[in-house]
This record gives C-alpha cells, structure tokens and sequence, in this order.
C-alpha cells in the first residue's frame, strides 16, 4: 500500500534567538533525520517525553511548519513544492485536534460558528445545508444539535475536545493528527474521548497520527507506535510487537513508567532516570538516550545508531539490539 | 515516625460545606479524619468538589470562587475557622502546605527558586536569613534537585517541568508542614516525571513523618501512595476504605467505575473503558443518589436519599449506596 503522508529524512532546527538562547546556546534540533509514513486508516502512535520532538514532527507531516531537511510527502506530493494555494486545498483533507482544547477553540465565537467556519470555507456550504451539516457533526461527535448556541466555556473539558475533534473531522479529512487530546482530562473521560476517536477513524477511514507521552494511552487504539528520544525515532513496531517485546531501553523505561493499578508494591519500584533536563545535551555523536541507559557502554558514544529491522517489521535504534 | 504519634489524629474535618460565590453548593458535609504520617486520598473526576475541600482546609477558597458555609476543621484539636488572620497565616503554609497541579503557574516566575523558598521559611520560621539559606540547600536537595545551589539562583521557566514540581515541593516542605495537601500532583507530567514525584513523595513521608492529602482522580496514583481512600462525587464522600479492601472489593458502583478506567498495559487491546456522561455540576444535583444517571446499576429506590453508612461486614468501610450497603450483602 501506498503511503498516505510520508516523511523521509525530516529535520527541524529552531534557531535560537530571544528567549531561549540562554537555554539551548546556539541552535536547537527538535527533530533529527525522522523518516515516518502514514498509510491510509491507520493509527501511527508517537510517543515520548516533553520535548523529544514528537509535536514538531506531527506539524511538520501537516506542512505547518517549514522542514529545515528532508521532506513530507501528501499522497506522492512534495508539501514543499506546492505553494501557499496548494497546501490550502490540501488543509481540508489535513487537520490537527490539540491537548488543551480551551487554547484552541475561539472563546467568542458559538460551537456553531466554530464549526460552521471550516463547512464554508472548504465546502462552500450555505444556509440550511450548513446549519444541517453543523447539527449532524454534534451529534456525531456525541453533543446535542442544540448545544450549537452555546460558547467553549460551558462546556466541560471532555465535552470541548468532543468540540475540537468535531471541527477537526467536519471536513472529511484524510489525515489527523491528534496532539495529546486525552493528557488533560480525567481518565473516565478519557477513555470516552479514545473511543470517540476510534469510532470516527473506523466511520470515516481516516489516517491518525496520535501524539501522546503515555504509552497506557496509546495501548487501545494504535496500530503502530513509533517512539521518539531527543528528535529522532528509536523505535517502531507494531502496537502488538511494540507492548510485547519491546526492545529499546527507553521503551521499557517507559512502559515501567505506567503505574500498575493495584497496591501493595508501595514504593518499591525503581524511579527510571529523568533527563537531566528537558533541553536533551547535544549528542556529540553518540547515542542521545545513552546518559539514561541501562545497556549503555563506552561504545555507545561511538556514532548514533541508526534504525534497524530487528523483527519484520519491527525497527530499533540500538547498537544493542542485534537486527535479523 | 512509627508508635503512638503516628496513630493518633492530626486533622478532624466535620461536616464541611462549601457554597459557590452563586450561594449553589459545591462540597456537602464532608467529614473525615486524617492521622498523623497518614496519607489519605480524596479521590473523584472533575467537578466532584476534590480541589474546594483541599482549599477550604486552608481557609484559601478565592471569594470569587466561594466560601466555606459550614463545618469545622480541627488542627491538633484547635479550631481554624475560628483563628484570626494572623494565627490562621501561621498554618497556612506553615503547619499546612499544598502544592498543585501546575507548578508553573504556582511559583512566581518574577523571583528565583532560592528566594521563594528563603521569603517562605522566613515568613514562618524564626530563623535568620543565613540560616533560611542553608535550609533551603538542604530542602533542594531533599526534594532531589542535584546542585542546589545551581537551583537557588534559576527562575521557573528554566525548569522543567519535573524540576518546577520539585521547586514547587521545596517551598512547600520549607516551614516543615505537618499536612501537606497535594492537588493532582503528578497530572501534567510525563510518565517517567510522574513516577519520580511519586517517589518523591513516598519517601518524603517515610523521612518526615508528612501526612499526605493526595487529591487526584487517578486511582493507580492511589495505589502507591494512599492507606486509606475517600471516593467523592457531586460534593459527597460515596466510599470511605482502607487501600487494600478498596482496591480488593469496591464498593460503590462509582468506585468501580472508576478503578476500571485505569489503564492498563496487560489488557488486551480494545476499548477502554468509560463512565458514560459527565458529572452533574452543583446545583444541578439529581436528587437521591446523584450517581444514579450513570450509574449502570440504577434502579427504583436510588432516588431516595442515601447516606453514608457503615458496611456490617467490614467494619470501617462506609459507603453512600443502599444497594451496596447492605440489602444485597447475602447473594454476593
């Protein structure tokens, strides 16, 4: 199959400038080399720690901002080449749902308006029609028609991400991605949100990229995970592979991380390393996760490992790790 | 900390009412106990009222936001509602602390790390500024800050975010509470931050004797922490249990709700599971139990009044549901 949006070498550098020069010296690298692809009705999992670069990388695939290397690719298409009207047109068919749906919904304007705003100017949808299409998407997304008079902050938080996702899917897209839109509500409503998702990707065929630093999270709806240390992919495999036999150390440092609900095993777990702190050292050519390992030996500072298949299917960036 | 000071009561909380600044109640005669180097978590989503009982301990409920109606709160036996503002600052902060779940927005990011934790040990302690001072090396780094006189001299925003919540702890623990009130402490952090505050916090308790008011929705965070669970909903407490019979036989169907909305990693994949619909918001409380809307084992009878009765069976547990209080006890 045909990838949906492939992203082949990517980079992205920040150059530093006002605010954070002091902290991250001359330039920071967000995202190293990452080569990704989507294919069509999947659910890509990208997980990782504040700051790995798992949120650049998800608006890098939607062409929201400029790669510094590499390239993404939109069904073949170069989102380079294509020019300001080019990528519009394809905005419809890309759209993005946030963590913090109050930041992103617009306060002054009704559910209605918000929803109604992408019908327009993409469908060119008027009068009866839109408000027709507007009152489906609410109940599709599990609100009532007759919450479209009302504005974001009468909404519980659950019920405003059911709001965000409802403008994201309003337009059919092709691909979303889906920046931790569960990591600021309680689990009860998370787990509602998860399955609103999943019924939507299945209803609409639509590609998901899902963004989340919790790989608990991820467990029920991903079809591959890709997990992301300091800018670059050091893992991808299958969801089933990936929660199985997980084979990076940082995997397993943080699939240790999940607490396990039950009691008894009070304080006896090991606290896994933290970065030192979240601007991630440069890696002077070694190994970036090799200050927190556990495998980690002198050689490791040799040269930065690259991805390899160590089961079909199944891709690790670890000189620990034998490939087939 | 073992032996008889840490069995007996530091805080008695009795009938404890909070109203909105709109006069609609949001928190409904709470009552509990907390004992001395106890950690008591006050479980419930959002909404449930968790967040105005853990202010209104303080007396810190904004007035913009609410005010406690009725109730008292026993300190070691001395009544905080009636304290002056004077007496009342000495607690507060002092022998009473909370940190919360957004530490950057709780520590002033106009002064270092260093100065808010010095102003805060100088505010409650009778100790000279040099002294403050090597108090607060000493607090850094018992909160697991490396270098902390690296860490005297940084602003907030140069943190991380694991890094602020354990500035956010140092400040906290810099007058040495005897009651720390920790509102979703580990909410917005990653997972691997999240397990080192929670390790944090456990071995602080072990060291300092701390009680612990640990206010979350997140029963797994429960587990490594609490030894006794109060469950709350719509501004009651619905179950009150030790950890282990909570965890072993819930009681309320709310608790069960809860507690499989935990993720897990050994399910199989598949849905997960919820708690349909959202909790009522105060004022618009269903009469009788105000579960009953979502609660898959409603039946007629639920729309009575329930009161929080003590369970036959299992002395010390109390739940708010007549239908797991004790009619059904024989068939289970």
């Amino acid at each position: 199959m045909e990838p949906l949006v492939e992203a082949s070498d990517l980079s992205k550098t920040f150059a530093a400038g006002g605010f954070f020069r002091s902290r991250y010296g001359q330039a920071f690298r967000a995202v190293e080399r990452v080569s990704l692809a989507v294919y069509p009705g999947e659910t890509l999992a990208l997980v990782g720690e504040s700051g790995c670069g798992k949120s650049t990388t998800g608006r890098l695939l939607l062409g929201l901002l400029e790669p510094s290397g590499g390239r993404v690719c939109f069904q073949g298409r170069d989102l380079s080449t294509l020019g300001r009207a080019g990528l519009r047109s394809l905005r419809r068919r890309m759209q993005m749902i946030f963590q913090d749906p109050y930041g992103s919904l617009n306060p002054r304007f009704t559910v209605g308006r918000t929803l109604a705003e992408p019908l327009r100017l993409h469908l060119g949808l008027s009068g009866s029609e839109l408000s027709g299409r507007v009152a489906r998407l609410l109940e599709t997304v599990g609100l009532s028609p007759s919450d479209e008079g009302r504005y974001p902050h009468q909404f519980s938080g659950g019920q405003r991400q059911r709001v965000a996702i409802a403008r994201a899917v309003a337009v059919s897209p092709d691909f979303v991605v889906a920046d931790e839109p569960v990591s600021a509500l309680d689990l009860s409503v998370q787990g509602q949100i998860i399955r609103l998702l999943t019924e939507l990707k299945k209803s609409l065929g639509m590609a998901m990229l899902f963004i989340s630093h919790d790989l608990s999270v991820v467990r029920s709806l991903a079809d591959r995970v890709a997990v992301m240390y300091a800018g670059r992919v050091v893992e991808l495999a299958p969801a089933g592979r990936l929660f199985a036999g997980p084979e990076h150390p940082y995997t397993r440092l943080l699939l240790d991380s999940v607490l396990e609900a039950a009691p008894g095993k009070k304080s006896e777990h090991r606290a896994p390393e933290a970065p030192p702190d979240n601007t991630y050292p440069a890696t002077a050519g070694g190994c970036g996760f090799h200050g927190r390992c556990p495998l980690a030996d002198p050689g490791c500072l040799a040269g930065i490992p690259e991805l390899s298949e160590c089961y079909p299917e199944h891709w690790v960036a670890c000189r620990c790790i034998h490939s087939i | 900390m073992a032996g008889a000071g840490s069995t007996s009561e530091l805080l008695r909380v009795d009938d404890l009412s909070v109203n909105l600044s709109s006069g609609v109640p949001a928190v409904d005669s709470v009552s509990f106990e907390l004992r001395r180097g106890e950690c008591l978590a006050l479980v419930g989503e959002s909404g449930c009222g968790k967040t105005l009982t853990g202010l209104s301990l303080l007396l810190a409920v904004p007035p913009e936001t609410g005010s406690t109606a009725a109730g008292s709160i026993r300190l070691d036996g001395c009544e905080l509602t009636a304290l002056g503002r004077k007496r009342l600052r000495s607690v507060r902060g002092g022998r009473i602390s909370m940190i919360f779940q957004d530490p950057a927005a709780a520590l002033n990011p106009l002064f270092t790390i260093g100065s808010q934790v010095v102003e805060t040990i100088l505010a409650h302690l009778e100790v000279s500024k040099a002294e403050a001072r090597q108090r607060a090396l000493g607090i850094l780094e018992d909160v697991g800050l490396k270098n902390p006189q690296r860490f005297l001299g940084l602003y907030s925003h140069q943190l991380s975010g694991g890094q602020c919540q354990r500035a956010m702890i140092a400040v906290a623990l810099s007058t040495e509470p005897e009651l720390l009130i920790a509102d979703e402490p580990t909410t917005a952090l990653d997972v691997t931050v999240q397990r080192q505050i929670l390790d944090l916090l456990v071995r602080l308790r072990r060291e300092k004797g701390l009680a612990l008011l640990l206010i979350t929705h997140n029963l797994a965070l429960v587990a490594h922490l609490a030894d006794r669970v109060l469950i709350m909903y719509a501004g009651q407490i619905v179950e009150s249990a030790s950890l282990e019979e909570l965890f072993e036989a819930p009681r309320h169907p709310y608790t069960r709700a809860l507690l499989e909305c935990i993720p897990r990693l050994d399910a199989r994949p598949g849905l997960p599971a919820t708690i349909p619909g959202n909790v009522p918001v105060p004022g618009r409380w269903p009469a009788g139990c105000r579960f009953r809307e979502r609660c898959a084992a409603a039946r007629p009878g639920c729309e009575r009044p329930q009161r929080l009765q003590p369970l036959e069976a299992r002395p010390g547990t109390l739940v708010r549901c007549w239908l797991a209080a004790g009619m059904n006890l024989d068939n289970e």
